[in-house]
């Protein structure tokens, strides 16, 4: 049950690079998240379980000493500790407007990695690479 | 008033015993470790329910059948571990699970599973120097491969009394691997090491896969005959996943069957997990030295990847090695977030998979060769 | 029987050796056959894949423009216009979840799209640091022109 269809979702930069049956796997484990201006999504310390892909709103992600990033593009990506050890949120996530998101259950789509570990590394590569062009404010990795 | 009293003397308070209720407290445990601490969840939540189960007061689960009357459930269950049936059925469902193409891209990391291995052996001497039998250590040292049902195999053939302790060992140790595995990493390899990237591998072709497990069996086969239940039934699983017609018999395999055979395995494990069999001085000793292999093979895989990386002059990162003990993905993605402490942009994963689930081969010649001259 | 005794009586070091052996002589032999076989299927490797890749290359898609999130004002002045007073209040650089809190105690009304408007339009600026800052000079620019002249961000609500 997608807003955007599979044709849209396929355009976002870290599914881009994705063959058929590559996407044929990583498909059924998204799922649509739709959020309210002022909800916060994620708590820093809490159990990682879900990465998300911006589909629309602006975010905002901050720590508990009060520092903070935003971000707003569509293909931009939040929680990614959920496919990292200790798998932790590192940040809060706070949703300055309402928005729409995809969710990737992170337990899942480690789960891949036995079947196909590349796969798992094509996304993890995207995800490193705009974690590295994200502002660097000293946060934990 | 006597129906009364014998309805007494038949509940299980009535029949407690210490021993007994001290292995169902290590049973809600290992049940609070599967379901809050999400260790092995697949396999601790069955087993601890089997511990439970079986430990009851005048618990019938596991009784032998006597005087016309059947025996209990686990008792008929647990005839797929004697009679050796399950452990190769799940093998095939890895089988049809595991993407082996990081294996096949880059085939030298068969010899990082091979040194992996090396654990085995060593344990095995020190089981025998503890006054264990030949087939006792070998059961026991088989932990080292970091492979559950290779373990189950084993000692259901070997030892069967000492089945539920190293059971129980093998699989915590499997979930503790990213613990047990960075410090040992970090100890044995340098800052410079860690850091080195891996070339790309190569894609593999749809031939390559589906003649990989044929290639297996025949050598193996051929080599081993006594590894041929798991080996065997670890490449049928994967010739059903990659030669692209018997697509229904992949997915039963991984799901359905699977599923079923991990629930029943589960459960007897946790069945031989009695009073009488897990509270001993052996339960500790095994506790102790399956800790002892995995940790020796973690040093021989990575030592042996420093081998390799000095013999191809930088190309092969050390960390790898460590993937050999083949808690798969487990040790993997280990490697990969100890790759990554040093150089962030390190992607060790997909490399660290050949050996990964070249472990898996590793580990059953490895009980193979313990079936066949034992 | 323990120790050397133990290990000596059950041949425990030839069967150690042995295994080792055994198992590397074994996956070498595998190495070996595996890393000729895509040398021999060599030909018979499928195209199709490199055509879908190569296809991707020569028609990159054009990336989308982003759209801005939508703000419930008519309005920016009047949103600016508050903000800039709390921010002077609080002083810079700031946090931003403080600002939002702050904002919200003292009436600001939908105070989480209002600051993410003024991020948009770059009023409220990041130093890289986590902290932010007010853009002085966009704000006068924006209040100095005044409503509805060029220039100025009119947005439906």
């Amino acid at each position: 049950m997608h807003h955007l269809d599979a044709g849209q979702i396929k355009k976002l930069k870290i599914f881009r690079d994705l063959l058929p049956n590559e996407w044929d796997q990583l498909y059924p484990l998204l799922s649509h998240v739709w959020v309210i201006e002022g909800e916060q999504m994620l708590r820093q310390g809490e159990r990682a379980h879900c990465f998300f892909v911006i589909l629309r709103g602006h975010f905002m992600i901050h720590y508990n000493d009060g520092r903070a990033i935003t971000l707003n593009q569509k293909g931009d990506i939040i929680g990614w500790s959920s496919v990292s050890f200790p798998s932790e949120y590192t940040a809060n996530v706070t949703a300055l407007t309402k928005g729409e998101l995809l969710c990737i259950s992170g337990t899942e789509f480690l789960e891949l990695l036995q079947s196909n570990s590349g796969l798992v590394e094509k996304v993890l590569k995207k995800i490193n690479k705009f974690i590295q062009t994200r502002p660097q404010i000293g946060y934990l990795q | 008033m006597d129906k009364f009293f014998y309805f007494i003397n038949q509940t299980g308070f009535a029949n407690i015993e210490l021993s007994g209720l001290a292995m169902m407290a290590i049973g809600l445990f290992l049940l609070y470790l599967g379901i809050a601490k999400k260790y092995e969840p697949l396999l601790l939540v069955p087993i601890s329910f089997g511990i439970l189960l079986v430990n009851f007061p005048l618990s019938p689960m596991m009784a032998q059948p006597e005087n016309g009357q059947p025996g209990g459930l686990l008792h008929y269950l647990y005839l797929g571990i004697e009679l050796g049936i399950y452990p190769p059925l799940i093998f095939m469902g890895i089988g049809a699970l595991t993407d082996f193409s990081p294996l096949i891209s880059n085939p030298k990391t068969l010899l990082l599973g091979a040194a992996a291995q090396a654990g085995i052996f060593a344990t095995f001497l020190a089981m025998l120097a503890l006054g264990f039998t030949d087939l006792e250590a070998a059961a026991i040292s088989i932990i080292g491969g970091a492979d559950g049902p290779t373990a189950i195999y084993l000692s259901s053939q070997m030892a069967p009394h000492l089945l539920g302790a190293i059971s129980v060992a093998a699989y915590s140790y499997m979930a503790l691997v990213p613990m047990i595995q960075p410090p040992i990493m970090r100890l044995l390899t340098t800052k410079k090491e860690r850091m080195i990237e891996m070339q790309e591998l190569r894609e593999t072709s749809k031939r390559e896969r589906i003649l990989f497990p044929i290639i297996v069996i025949l050598v193996t086969g051929l080599f081993l005959p006594t590894a041929l239940p798991l080996l065997g039934m670890l490449m049928l699983g994967n010739l059903f996943r990659e030669c692209g017609v018997t697509d229904r018999l992949s997915k039963a395999a991984q799901n359905e069957l699977n599923n079923i055979i991990v629930i029943f395995l589960g459960l007897t494990v946790g069945a031989k997990c009695s009073a009488h069999y897990f509270l001993t001085v052996e339960t500790i000793q095994i506790l102790i030295f399956g800790l002892v292999a995995f940790g020796i093979g973690t040093a021989t895989g990575v030592l042996m990847g420093k081998l390799m990386c000095m013999a191809t002059g930088g190309k092969v990162n050390p960390l790898i090695g460590a993937a050999g003990v083949s808690a798969v993905p487990m040790s993997a993605r280990v490697c990969q977030t100890v790759g990554q402490e040093d150089n962030p942009s390190n992607f060790l994963l997909m490399f660290a998979m050949g050996p990964n689930v070249g472990g898996v081969i590793g580990s059953a010649v490895a009980a193979g060769i313990f079936l066949a001259v034992l | 029987m323990k120790g050397l005794e133990a290990i000596s009586h059950y041949h425990g070091v030839s069967l150690a050796v042995l295994g080792v052996t055994v198992v590397f002589i074994a996956l070498v032999v595998l190495a070996v056959i595996i890393s000729r076989l895509h040398v021999v299927l060599g030909v018979w490797e499928n195209p199709k894949a490199w055509l879908d890749r190569v296809r991707l290359w020569v028609f990159p898609e054009k990336p989308e423009k982003p759209e801005p999130p939508g703000p419930y004002f008519d309005d920016i002045h009047e949103s600016a216009r508050q903000l800039n007073l709390l921010i002077h209040a609080i002083g810079e650089p700031f946090s931003l979840p403080a600002l939002i809190e702050k904002a919200e105690k003292i009436g600001i009304s939908h105070a989480h799209s209002v600051v993410s408007h003024l991020i948009v339009s770059h009023l409220i600026v990041p130093d890289q640091k986590g902290y932010f800052y007010w853009n002085q000079k966009e704000c006068d620019r924006l209040l100095g022109k005044g409503r509805g002249k060029k220039g100025v961000e009119t947005i439906n609500g």
